[in-house]
């Protein structure tokens, strides 16, 4: 029995959630934004928007010259997040391994479950009812479906909107491994055989290989995934390392990342930007953003039980240019003080060059906190009470009960936004 | 077009079956009935929980909010075109 893995894309999600919770938005452009300023931007387009050009990341101005009548909504992050989370826990119905992607696509592992392509197959099928009868019927999603975490994700690719799509590993429907034959007279007749997708497909319509890789895949006469796939794995590590294995056995169907449950995963980083609505040199008022986006970054790093052991800050300049530097810590660090700290130290121990339009702060090198005391200091152990004391003020009264001075007047600043990566938890089922 | 409103008001709600349905509320001197429960969602704040229902008649759609410590609905939003 082949290894089976679901990836689950729910299509233009924000915009469809905003057009499921009001059903006058239906079948009109919609353009969901993180500020409704001219110069806003759209993180999410209706299906209906993205058909007359509007997509992600076009400006509010410029949507509005395409389409005059778009109907511009600002984004609501508790409603998404409390939707992904009712959608993934169908998903865990299905089974134990379900990684969430981000907040709107979740890959679910059924190996060990007996299942073949046409039993995922009506699965999926399944999946989709129950999204549209629990959850809302204007709620779309494209399903993959293949043997690896990497082929089920370009599977669910392949057709959007409302796509179901099974991606076998083998390269084609004449060169099927043996063992895979058995299951041919039960297989749809709907199956894609590797190669002959990869034929057809863009070298940057494989996740992981951005316009970069591209030019540098171009160089070694490297024009299409197929080609890719087909290129000597000792060449392509000897140019690219071990990310041109990691690119040619993901080609070749072979897994190597697993479906990664919520235990199993820890962040790679924490973070949070911000577009400043004056354009600045104060650093009176730098600082008090700053302080906000670490109090933001150190609270969710709490939360998780975490320490990190580097910073990296970002800030942009007015018009072009900007820096951005990151530094490893000697120790590791929790405290939203100390993030705040390293970050002012990155940014500010130097004259700015223009008015800052973006500060940006993030914490990396994560691993679980330590309850370990240091042999030197006590510092540590101050700072830990000192920080638990205020998370539990500030989650039992509400975010922002009891914050540095810093953050003075600084409600309007840095509201609550939603991130496209892991900002939804799964809840165990009973 | 949406109308942002902060109002308490009455609501008939009908909990059976494991599910939650306002089936009708008063709005000024108006009964709404509630045809069509298009989502529910939840949103904490302060250490309070609120459920967002997201609701429509024929002719219009209203944010019904329920406070779930102090047990008071509010309108929040009405969209008509």
């Amino acid at each position: 029995m082949p290894k089976i893995v679901l990836h689950v894309d729910m299509n233009s999600y924000f915009a469809s959630v905003e057009q499921q919770a009001n059903p006058f938005l239906r079948g009109k452009p919609v353009g969901v934004c993180a500020y409704l300023s001219k110069n806003g931007c759209i993180i999410a387009a209706s299906i209906e928007a993205k058909k007359i050009g509007i997509k992600t990341g076009t400006l509010v101005y410029e949507a509005r010259k395409i389409c005059p009548s778009i109907i511009l909504v600002e984004n609501n992050p508790d409603k998404y997040r409390s939707t992904s989370e009712k959608i993934f826990s169908i998903f865990q119905d299905y089974s134990d391994r379900v990684e969430v992607y981000s907040i709107d696509e979740a890959f679910i592992d059924l190996d060990g479950f007996r299942y073949d392509f046409k039993k995922a197959e009506k699965l999926a099928i399944e999946i989709k009812q129950r999204i549209k009868e629990e959850v809302g019927e204007w709620l779309k999603c494209s399903i993959g479906i293949s043997q690896t975490r990497f082929l089920a994700k370009l599977a669910g690719e392949l057709k959007k909107p409302d796509g179901l799509t099974i991606l076998s590993a083998s390269a084609s429907s004449s060169t099927k491994a043996s063992d895979d034959k058995k299951a041919t007279a039960d297989k749809p007749e709907e199956i894609l055989f590797l190669d002959e997708v990869l034929k057809n497909l863009k070298l940057t319509d494989i996740c992981g290989i951005n316009h970069r890789l591209e030019a540098r895949l171009n160089f070694l006469g490297i024009y299409t995934p197929l080609e890719l796939k087909k290129y000597p794995v000792g060449n392509l590590m000897s140019k690219l390392g071990k990310y041109g294995y990691y690119l040619w056995s993901q080609l070749h169907g072979i897994e190597i990342e697993k479906v990664r449950t919520q235990a199993e995963t820890l962040p790679k980083s924490i973070g949070h930007s911000y577009c400043l609505p004056k354009k600045t040199k104060d650093l009176v008022f730098l600082r008090k953003v700053l302080m906000k986006l670490c109090e933001k970054t150190g609270r969710r790093l709490r939360a998780e039980n975490l320490e990190a052991s580097g910073v990296m800050a970002a800030i942009g300049y007015l018009r072009s240019g900007g820096m951005h530097m990151s530094r490893k810590l000697p120790e590791t660090i929790f405290a939203s003080q100390q993030i705040f700290y390293h970050a002012d130290k990155i940014l500010f121990s130097r004259p700015l060059l223009a008015p800052v339009s973006f500060l940006a702060v993030s914490v990396s090198s994560l691993k679980s906190a330590s309850n370990q005391a240091s042999f030197f200091s006590q510092k540590k152990e101050k700072l830990k009470s000192q920080s638990a004391a205020l998370d539990k003020i500030n989650n039992k009264y509400g975010e922002y009960t009891m914050v540095p001075g810093l953050m003075w007047e600084c409600n309007d600043y840095a509201k609550d936004r939603i991130g496209f990566r892991k900002s939804v938890s799964l809840k165990e089922k009973e | 077009m949406l109308k942002q409103i902060d109002e308490k008001i009455d609501v008939l709600v009908d909990f059976s079956k494991n599910k939650v349905r306002p089936l009708y509320f008063r709005w000024g001197n108006k009964r709404y009935w509630v045809k069509q429960i298009n989502l529910i969602h939840i949103s904490k704040e302060m250490g309070r929980k609120f459920y967002h229902f997201s609701v429509s008649d024929s002719v219009n759609y209203f944010k019904l909010i329920f406070d779930a410590e102090d047990m008071v609905w509010r309108l929040s939003e009405v969209y008509s075109e």
